[in-house]
């Protein structure tokens, strides 16, 4: 019968007692491990994920719900923008990339972003890369610029307006002179100078606008029906540009310019992020259906389906949580007509613009001007998140220190158990003195025992605190946009279960030291 | 061979409290003697003196060659767990251990291994006639049984001296006159010597030396 032989004992011996006393202990180390899963999700899911991004504009209102919503796809979005500043800002100079983002629908739980093949920019963080490189299968959907503008004047914009705006902004030429976005991104071969040509269409453009498609060419050798529709594409743009300098707001003529846009078509095309991929199985080739609200609300009542054509690498971001689709078939929706203007005006509108200054002083400058602007929120997306951290932060101390309470409790709750069971133990402690034990192996025997009880509590804590991380992660998804992996092993659960063991063994030598200095004599008197 | 001159020992909790004289004695190898005493005569005393558990106050205690209290509390328990057998007056056996546990644990104590603590602690308890209860629990042992695994936790070290404590104090007389003689046994199979604490006179007859304290300190050859 060893030492340790004899602690075992013990422990069978006081079963129940050591059983709650492990609990409490058990309860205290289960907070701090989730706290310290959940803080590492956190970092992973908003620190890493905000790298990258740079501006968010949006509709006035929280620039932290702004970001939240545009970069970390929480929360709801602040209301609509004037679709005009993204025109604006894609002409801006200090501007690389811009792009759009409507929101408001989803597809069975994760939510639908519209955006422009400006997405697929080398820029744009997440995925890494550019156009197809940013893909694990498939190739980009097809954004119509030109099918945009037709949708958005069917549903009564005035488009014209809004470019005049942009022009008296001194933000760039009006939209019929603007560059796709992805122009924009091509920061090496599109000079600042054809970025702020103005007026009519420009050489610079048409060669833009060549190597873009000469790019997605590449990217689509097999695609015959695509490049076809782009060289169509061409053909149109310049007819627009023509119509749009004899027929400003002209609402008859319009409806002629209608027709001849007509020959554009909606790309009902979706990417999908990794996980949606994962989770619900989808495929390239599958076809989807969104439905409105962010929360999966009822289906849309229209006849299209979106056809997934791409499926984006992984990111470990809440990129991988988005289906996205092209702008122009996001307000073909006849549900979201109604709400494509900004109340009480015909301005289109979105839900924010991602943007990319060039490097330098740009983003300064940018900013500075920006937030000059009543009608839109500038949201610097580093100093929002520090904020963001900061709050969390404070939050996530205060767990913390509630927690290692709780813990604090529990080695309490070990030291009052040792204590008091060492009044039933002093007979049994005098017994092993007179038969030859050591002091030092009655005071280790107890300190052994404080610290295997601490030892099998935070064991067993560590395991609860997975467990309620794996509980709560769909609330925690649903409440912070980040889903907790209750399998991830933070480095600090192993320092925590040690500095509660070495905790539980200094609690353990006050009732020890009782042990220790058990009178022998007094304590062998027979009792009755 | 045990030599204790002239103890004597403090009792009550506070220091400069009253102090009892023991007296002197000296037991030979292999020697048998019980002790007898009123009520608080100190005979438990003694024994917890001869077995190094309390200090005297004066006087000092050898065993052969060791003086016991010469020696640092670590060696003395060492030297009590090799060299002294003890047996209480009621068993106390360590509750939530086997009959075979508590006896191997006297053993581990005195230095054995755990296969050699095990295997002895089977010997002794088969010549107790307990081979049978080798894993019963204290709690399931009758009293007597228990008093007999007591005896074997003893004796397992072949200690050179036994200590007894009133052993049959919670015994029947049937039952009290089968542990003597099993003590009896043991004791001189060992070759040890036996100093047995009693107030019972049928215990105390089966000894030709009695040493009474209620007649004073110990003299050497009483």
């Amino acid at each position: 019968m060893s030492l340790f032989g004899l602690v075992l004992r013990n422990l069978r011996l006081r079963g129940l007692s050591s059983t709650l006393t492990a609990l409490s202990v058990a309860l205290g180390t289960m907070l701090v491990t989730a706290i310290l899963i959940l803080q590492g999700a956190l970092d992973r899911h908003y620190d890493a994920p905000g790298r990258g991004y740079q501006i968010v504009v949006g509709a006035p209102g929280s620039a932290l719900q702004l970001v939240l919503n545009a970069v970390y796809h929480v929360d709801d979005a602040p209301g609509l923008m004037p679709m005009r500043v993204w025109w604006e800002l894609e002409e801006d100079d200090s501007v690389a990339l811009a792009v759009p983002y409507a929101v408001g629908d989803s597809f069975r739980g994760f939510r639908v972003v519209a955006t422009t093949d400006a997405f697929f920019a080398g820029r744009s963080p997440h995925p890494e890369g550019e156009g197809a490189e940013k893909l694990a299968e498939g190739r980009p959907f097809r954004f119509d610029r030109e099918r945009l503008e037709d949708v958005l004047r069917e549903l009564g914009a005035e488009l014209e307006s809004a470019s005049a705006a942009a022009s008296a902004s001194g933000g760039g030429p009006g939209l019929a002179q603007s560059h796709g976005a992805t122009e924009g991104a091509e920061e090496e071969e599109f000079g600042p100078e054809s970025e702020f040509e103005s007026g009519s269409e420009s050489a610079a453009h048409h060669d833009d606008e060549a190597e873009h498609h000469d790019d997605e060419d590449e990217h689509h050798d097999d695609e015959d029906e695509l490049d076809g529709d782009e060289d169509e594409h061409h053909d149109d743009e310049d007819e627009l540009d023509e119509d749009e300098d004899e027929h400003d707001h002209d609402e008859d003529e319009h409806v002629d310019d209608e027709d001849e846009h007509h020959e554009h078509e909606t790309h009902y095309e979706a990417v999908v992020g990794a996980e949606v991929a994962r989770t619900l199985g989808v495929r390239v080739g599958d076809r989807i259906e969104p439905t409105h609200g962010v929360e999966g609300g009822r289906a849309h009542d229209h006849e299209h389906l979106w056809e997934v054509v791409g499926i984006l690498k992984p990111t470990d971001t809440p990129v991988d949580r988005l289906v996205l689709i092209p702008l122009d078939s996001f307000f073909s929706i006849e549900d979201h007509r109604g709400g494509a203007l900004l109340p009480g005006t015909t301005e289109p509108g979105l839900s924010a613009v991602l943007v990319f200054p060039r490097p330098g002083v740009h983003k300064v400058m940018l900013l500075s001007r920006l937030n000059r602007r009543p009608e839109i929120q500038v949201a610097d997306v580093h100093e929002e998140i520090g904020h963001l951290f900061d709050i969390v932060g404070s939050v996530d101390v205060l767990f913390l220190l509630v927690s290692i309470l709780v813990i604090v409790v529990g080695l309490l709750s070990v030291l009052i158990a040792l204590y008091n069971s060492m009044n039933e133990r002093r007979r049994e402690v005098a017994i092993l003195r007179a038969i030859g034990a050591p002091r030092r192996w009655v005071l280790g025997s107890v300190v052994i025992e404080a610290a295997l009880i601490t030892a099998i509590g935070a064991g067993l804590g560590v395991l609860m605190g997975h467990a309620l991380v794996a509980l709560a992660a769909g609330r925690v998804e649903s409440a912070a946009g980040f889903r907790p992996n209750a399998l991830d092993v933070v480095p600090t659960e192993g320092l925590v279960v040690l500095l509660v063991v070495l905790a539980g063994a200094l609690a353990g030598l006050w009732p020890a030291w009782k042990a220790y200095a058990t009178d022998v004599a007094e304590n062998l008197r027979p009792t009755s | 061979m045990i030599r204790a001159d002239d103890l004597e020992v403090a009792f009550g909790r506070q220091a400069g409290s009253e102090t009892l004289a023991l007296g002197s004695l000296h037991l030979a190898a292999g020697e048998r003697a019980c002790v007898v005493g009123g009520s608080g005569s100190g005979k438990t005393t003694l024994l917890h003196v001869l077995a190094g558990i309390v200090s005297p106050t004066q006087g000092r205690v050898r065993h052969g060659e060791t003086d016991l209290f010469a020696l640092k509390e670590a060696a003395r328990d060492r030297f009590r767990a090799e060299k002294i057998g003890y047996v209480f007056q009621t068993a106390q056996l360590l509750q939530g251990l086997s009959a075979m546990e508590n006896v191997a644990l006297a053993a581990s104590l005195a230095g054995l291994g755990r296969a050699d603590a095990r295997s002895k602690a089977e010997a002794i308890l088969k010549r107790v006639e307990l081979g049978h209860r080798l894993d019963a629990r204290p709690g399931t042992l009758s009293v007597g049984e228990q008093q007999r695994v007591g005896i074997a936790r003893a004796l397992v070290t072949k200690p050179a001296v036994v200590l007894a404590d009133e052993p049959t104090a919670s015994l029947d007389e049937r039952r009290s006159a089968e542990v003597l003689d099993l003590l009896d046994e043991v004791v001189a199979e060992a070759g040890a010597t036996l100093l047995l604490v009693t107030h019972e006179p049928r215990v105390r007859d089966r000894f030709e030396r009695v040493l009474d304290l209620d007649d004073g300190p110990l003299e050497v050859d009483s």
